[in-house]
Formats: C-alpha cells, structure tokens, sequence
C-alpha cells in the first residue's frame, strides 16, 4: 500500500456496535436491504479473566495487493493509482463471484442485480477531501479516515497516549508493548480525538 | 436459498478426481476410459496446482446472453440451468465462459454444464470431495461467515491478518 | 412510461428484461413483422433438418410474455419513425406514441440485382418463414445451390445436405467462411464438406439466374461461362442493416445506426442495440457493425436499462463466432484475416484439428479453433480484456498450440492480472 493510499481504521477500543456506520453507508449509496457494503460484527475475547465484547466494523479494506483484482475474469475490478481505492465497475461485472472466493475479508457483496458492489470508501466525497460517511457519522469516534501515513502518525499517536498513561509520564523507555497490551485491557481507554492534524472526521 | 456449489481457494485440491467421476456417473456418461466420456466438473492439472473447473454460476452470465436457443437460463435463486432439451450444439457458450467451465459434447451435440444437481440434496460432486475444496454453500451467509472468521481474528491480534491490510 | 420495441429478436429480449427489472409499471410494446412470438433465429437450419421441433424455436417461453406484461404487435411493419411527434407508423397506417424507442431491426439479406434474380424457388435464409417455404419444397427439388460461402450459406448448406439434397456452394472467395478463415482453416473445411456431400464452386461469382418458362428457377449462370443447375436456389451473400424505417429522420446512419456507448442515437430518446447498430469495437478502437447474437443480446440490456432511467454502458464487442457444420466444431475470435506483418501468427495443425493464435504488442488479438474448441472462452475473454500477456505468451502458444491443450493453462489465464484502470 502506497503512502497516500486511502483507508478507514477502527479504533475496536472505542467502537461500542451501534451499527451506526451500516445505516449511514446505505443512506450514503442508497442500497437496498441484503447486501451490506460494512457490517459491524460482534467479537467476544477472554480479556484478563473476564470476556469482554469488541466490535468490529468490517468494510472493504482496499488492499495494498487486493486478492479479488487479478481473479475477476472481465477486468471489472480496478485499483485506483491517486488514492488506491478499489472500485468496480457494474458494466464489466459479469457477477461470477470469483472475488467472493477470492476475498479473505468477505468485502464483496451481491448486488440486487446480480453484480458484485462494495465499499467505494465513498469515492464521489472522498476524491474532493471528503471523508466516507461511516466515518463522519461514528458517534463514538472510533473510525478514522485518512491517508496510510496520516494514519500511521494517528496510531503511533494513540500508541504513545495510551502507553505513557499506563506507565506514567516522564518514563517513556517503558512504554513497550507489553504495556499498550495492558492499556488495552481496560475497558476505560484514554480517549483520542481524531480531529487534530491532518484527520478530520466531521 | 440461493445453494451453490463453490471452490475454495484454499489449494487443498489433490487432483483425486472424485468429484469428476461422481459427477459423470450423476449425468449418466458411463465408463470414464471412454472417449465420450464427459462431466461438468473438470479437475485441471496445472503448473500452479490442481485446479476444480466447474460453473460458476455467474449472476449475469455471459452464456445467457450468448446462448442462441435461450435454452441456459438463470433460476429465481441465481443458479444458471441448461434444458438440454433444447441445445442444439451451437458452442457460442463454449466460447463465451471465461472459466471454460462448459465443454462441448460433440456426439449428443449438447454442451456440458454443471447444473447444480438441485434435485438431490448434496450435489455428488461435493458429497465425494475429502478436501473440503468443494462447498455447497448458501451465499447469502458466505460473506457474513468470512467477515466473522476475519474480525475474529483481527481483535486477537493476527499479524497475518493485520499485515494484509495494513491498518 | 410506454416502451416501443421495433423487432422481435435477441435485443429485443435484453431490453425487455433489463427494463422489467428497472420499471415494473410503464407499458412495453414490441412491434414485430414476422408473425411469431420471438424465436431464435439462428435455429432455422436446426429447423430445416428437423434437429429442432417447432416448440423449440421459441428464444423465451410462453410465460414470458404474461410475466413481463408485453404487448406484441406481429406481422406489421413500421413504416416511419416520427422523433418530432414521438410516434410510429405502421403498415395498416396506425399510429403508435413512444416515450422511448428502441430501433433493434436487424439486418436484411442483400440481394444482388441479378436477372432473374426474382424468379420461383429463389430464397434468402434469414427468417423462420424462409426456412419453412424452402423445408416444403426441399422434397421436390434435387439439386441445391447456395450463392454465399458465409455462415448463413454454411447453415443451409447443412440444413439441407442432412435432409438428403445435392447442395452446391458458389463462393467468390477461395473458400467458405472467406472473412474469418484463413487458407489452411479453409481447406480443412472444404474437405469436410465435400466428405459430407456439399460440393463447392469458388473463385467465381453468379452472373445471372437461369429460370424455365414458369418463371421456376433452374440453375445459376457464372460469370467464367460455367452454369449449374438447381431447383432451388438461396441467396446468401450478406446481410445489410434493415434501416428502411428511419429514413428522412435525423438520425445518423454511417453503415449501421450510430449509437453511444449507452445505446442512444443522436435522436432523443431514440436507443437502437443489435444487428442495425454500428456499436464499439474493442479490437478497432471505433464504432463497427458486428452482427452476432451475443453482443445484440448484449446491447439489447444495455439500452432497456439506459431506457428505464438506469446507468449502464456497453462495453464493446469483438467479431466472434462458433459453429458446428457436420460434427465439426469451429471457432473464431477476433482478428484473424488480412493480418499484415505486425502480427505475430501462431498455428497448429493435426489432422482436422487447426488452431491459430494471432498476437501483436503482447496481446491476443485472434484465435481460430478448429475441430477442438473446449475452453475457448478463456481466450475469449483474454482478447475482450486486451490483458498484457507478455510473460505467459509463449507459455499460451506451446500449451494451446500443443499436446498438453488449453486447460493446462486455464489457471495462469485466469489469474493473469489485468492492467488496472478505471472505467
């Protein structure tokens, strides 16, 4: 994935499954009940000796080396140079399915005209500076949009709040990963606005 | 329930044939050393592998609108039908498949395709298939179930996952 | 919302199906001159050779027309088409509002101003009723002749060598299928005619129609002096774009109806798919008659969605075409004639088995299969995409044009990785 690829990271500390993102996303592109283009999937995991619900919101992820772009036989599917988003392209589509085999993440949904269609990370708002409109919608903030570097800064960011105020300031040497691991077993996350720098979510 | 059979890609094929021969067996070509001997699943021996060719029940396929009779058509749940009744040898779907998933039977002049096998419960094809390559599969779940499996493994953590996507 | 569908084929029913599943309200009419519901046209020398029962022509079933709520208008004809006044006119003088036309006449067979060309028991074999007045004279008559080596020629030619006759094709070219075999591809098929019964007559051109004092057709002059008898003849030499109806429109018209790549004329709210249109082209890079089913189909669904308001492009066709004559199997994609030294030109040949790659600037351009056509698909689609196959061409050449076959490079054709774009 290139720097100025675009994506969608989630923050699952923050995400609390309101499915607000599914509703905004069929709103946004106008899609009728069945497919989903995000779908928030609920995960339960053994945190410490309790389990602890996480959510996850899963879209298309438009990989670096997307698995669904060298199997589709009618060259439908196509990765965008400027901003690497993945997109396909409903007159090619001949809906085979073979992306839906290919894809690890099932991004790919089955269109009531039986096309493949998923997640354009809202390509008509996001190509003028935009942001999707699962990630403006997020009442938790948990969902950010950006450039791969504008995210990676953002993670690094959110890595080193969340490490220093576990091992308290002034001894940065400790903030491993062992104790962002820590930190991420509180159910109490310190909280991180996203609206700083380059990322705007709103 | 839209049912389909699907292949998995996750390179288990074995080129054991099976599959081939319960499915000649199904369709009623006799010996599988004869000449006329067809079936609508081919396993394909390739340099990458062994590879399962079988329909893939496109939901806009190309031969449908190739198929000069009309007699391929797709049923209200996607699955796409031969009446073999009504083929009359043509090949334009032949040349049409970019899976080559129908081949051609020149004796009958009709053209053999995988029709699902949906009078019988389990499509003998993947009632045979020891490597799970074979599925049958309602697609309306498959999707949900690879997002399941994939967010699971996100939240605990999988680099290999994690370093897929790279957020 | 009133649909009008002027022609009763293969677009018809791709723009009747594409519209059902956009608007399920407005009116759908299709006018047809033929009095049948739509059958498969392609079928009639199936037909002719009783390989295909008369229930069986029919492209869509009966329900079809209930389900999709159609109006059928057959055995008129349209006469004008009015864009100003959006309305019709047909042969009886009725006249028919349209809120979206969709012109899908198809081709007309060319008849070459031969004398006598008029005379009885001279047929061209495009329409059911063709098929049906030759099938009733085919007892009486011993000896056919057919003017045309193309695919309709051939067709006939089979139809009515299974039925027991003499058939004697006349082509200008050195053999059958001239615009898309090549000699070598040519000779296998001539040979395989000739052991099937079906002389043929090449290099020469009909001059005139020879007919009794009855006016019945006896035989066909050449124009080398030779003359050969018949007692039926079929006129196969082409078919033109049936564009009769929108003449004094504004339409535009190069050698078919111009259309975008949504289907549409220049004329608002004019669409035309099939054998009329001059649609695009992959392989020229412009717009070119291609007059096969398939891509009518194709642009058939095109413009229905386009009509009822929905987005969709065509995108594009190659020239391709598959058949069966006396149990062998042909095929042919793309380029495959008149190729000049740009072309790097691969080939096979075995027995009655001949296959033929045809490449330039490390894409497939054309492919003739002959006698061996499974998975010919995967080629197909290789042209349609124009993939770079730069790394796997040899690979291609020596598996396809070798033992080993096509399907042992399914896979590496499958996933070869398409040049990314947009469209």
């Amino acid at each position: 994935m290139a720097y100025n690829h675009k994506a969608i990271h989630v923050d699952t500390f923050r995400c609390v499954g309101c499915h607000a993102c599914e509703a905004a996303c069929k709103v946004e592109q106008n899609i009728p009940p069945g497919p989903k283009w995000i779908e928030v999937i609920e995960v339960e995991k053994m945190v410490g000796a309790e389990y602890k619900m996480f959510w996850k919101p899963m879209a298309c992820f438009h990989c670096g080396e997307p698995d669904c772009l060298p199997v589709c036989p009618t060259k439908a599917i196509s990765k965008r140079e400027e901003d690497g988003i993945v997109l396909v392209s409903k007159d090619l589509c001949i809906g085979c399915m073979e992306c839906f085999r290919a894809c690890p993440f099932g991004a790919p949904q089955l269109g009531f005209d039986g096309k493949m269609e998923k997640c354009n990370l809202c390509v008509h708002k996001t190509a003028g500076g935009g942001v999707p409109a699962c990630v403006s919608t997020c009442p938790s903030e948990a969902m950010f949009f950006g450039t791969t570097q504008e995210l990676s800064s953002l993670m690094r960011k959110k890595h080193s709040v969340r490490s220093i105020s576990v091992n308290g300031a002034g001894n940065p040497s400790v903030g491993s990963a062992s104790a962002a691991k820590a930190a991420e077993g509180r159910t109490q996350v310190v909280r991180l606005s996203n609206k700083a720098g380059a990322l705007s979510n709103h | 329930m839209t049912r389909k059979i699907m292949v998995l890609p996750n390179g288990a094929c074995d080129g054991c044939d099976k599959c081939v021969d319960a499915c000649g067996q199904a369709l009623g070509y006799g010996s599988k050393d004869s000449e006329s001997y067809r079936a609508a699943i081919k396993i394909v021996n390739s340099e990458e592998g062994y590879f399962p060719v079988v329909c893939r029940n496109c939901h806009q396929a190309p031969c449908v609108t190739a198929c000069m009779s009309g007699c391929i058509q797709p049923d209200e749940d996607g699955h796409v039908i031969t009446d073999y009744d009504r083929c009359v040898g043509c090949w334009m779907c032949v040349m049409s498949c970019p899976f080559g998933a129908i081949e051609t039977d020149p004796q009958k002049h009709v053209t053999v395709k995988c029709n699902s096998c949906l009078d019988k419960s389990v499509a003998p094809c993947v009632a045979v298939c020891e490597k799970s390559v074979l599925i049958q599969i309602n697609i309306d779940e498959y999707t949900t179930r690879l997002r399941k499996n994939s967010a699971i493994r996100f939240i605990n953590g999988d680099r290999e996952v994690a370093q897929k996507c790279d957020t | 919302m009133r649909y009008v569908i002027v022609g009763a084929s293969y677009a018809a029913v791709g723009a009747v199906e594409e519209i059902r599943s956009i608007d399920s309200d407005g009116e759908i009419l299709i006018v047809s001159d033929e009095p049948y519901r739509i059958y498969a046209r392609p079928l009639i020398s199936y037909y002719l050779e009783n390989r295909v029962a008369e229930k069986n022509m029919y492209f869509r079933p009966e329900e079809f027309y209930e389900k999709n709520r159609l109006k059928f208008v057959s055995g008129k004809k349209v006469v004008k088409v009015e864009p100003d006044g959006q309305k019709i006119t047909l042969d009886d003088k009725s006249v028919i509002d349209y809120d979206r036309l969709l012109i899908c006449t198809g081709g007309k067979p060319f008849i070459p101003p031969l004398k006598g060309i008029y005379s009885k028991n001279v047929f061209s074999f495009v329409k059911w009723d063709d098929a049906k007045k030759i099938k009733k004279l085919a007892d009486g008559a011993k000896e056919v002749l057919i003017v045309g080596g193309g695919l309709i020629g051939l067709k006939a030619a089979e139809g009515l060598g299974g039925l027991g006759l003499k058939v004697t094709i006349i082509e200008k070219e050195a053999s059958v299928l001239p615009l898309v075999l090549d000699e070598t591809a040519g000779k296998i098929l001539r040979e395989h005619l000739k052991d099937n019964g079906v002389d043929m007559v090449t290099g020469n051109v009909a001059s005139e129609i020879l007919a009794d004092e009855s006016g019945c057709v006896t035989g066909v002059a050449l124009d080398n002096g030779d003359s050969h008898k018949c007692g039926l003849l079929i006129i196969a030499i082409g078919v033109r774009p049936n564009i009769d109806l929108i003449e004094g429109t504004a339409i535009e018209v190069n050698r078919g109806i111009v259309v975008d790549r949504r289907m549409r004329t220049n004329v608002d709210n004019i669409y035309s798919a099939g054998d009329v249109v001059e649609a695009w082209d992959i392989l020229s890079g412009s717009n070119s008659v291609i007059a096969i089913a398939p891509l009518a189909f194709e642009q058939g669904k095109v413009a229905g969605c386009n009509m009822a308001g929905g987005k969709s492009a065509y995108t594009g066709g190659i020239a391709m075409n598959s058949t069966d004559v006396f149990n062998m199997s042909l095929m042919t994609m793309g380029l495959t004639k008149n190729l000049d030294e740009s072309y790097e030109i691969k080939s096979y040949k075995d027995g009655e088995v001949y296959k033929k790659l045809v490449f330039k600037d490390d894409m497939l351009k054309g492919v003739i299969l002959v006698g061996d056509v499974d998975y010919g698909g995967a080629l197909t689609q290789l042209i349609r995409n124009q993939a770079d196959i730069k790394d796997i061409k040899d690979d291609l050449a020596n598996k396809v044009l070798g033992k080993a076959g096509l399907a042992s490079i399914l896979p590496t054709i499958l996933s070869k990785t398409p040049v990314p774009t947009f469209h």
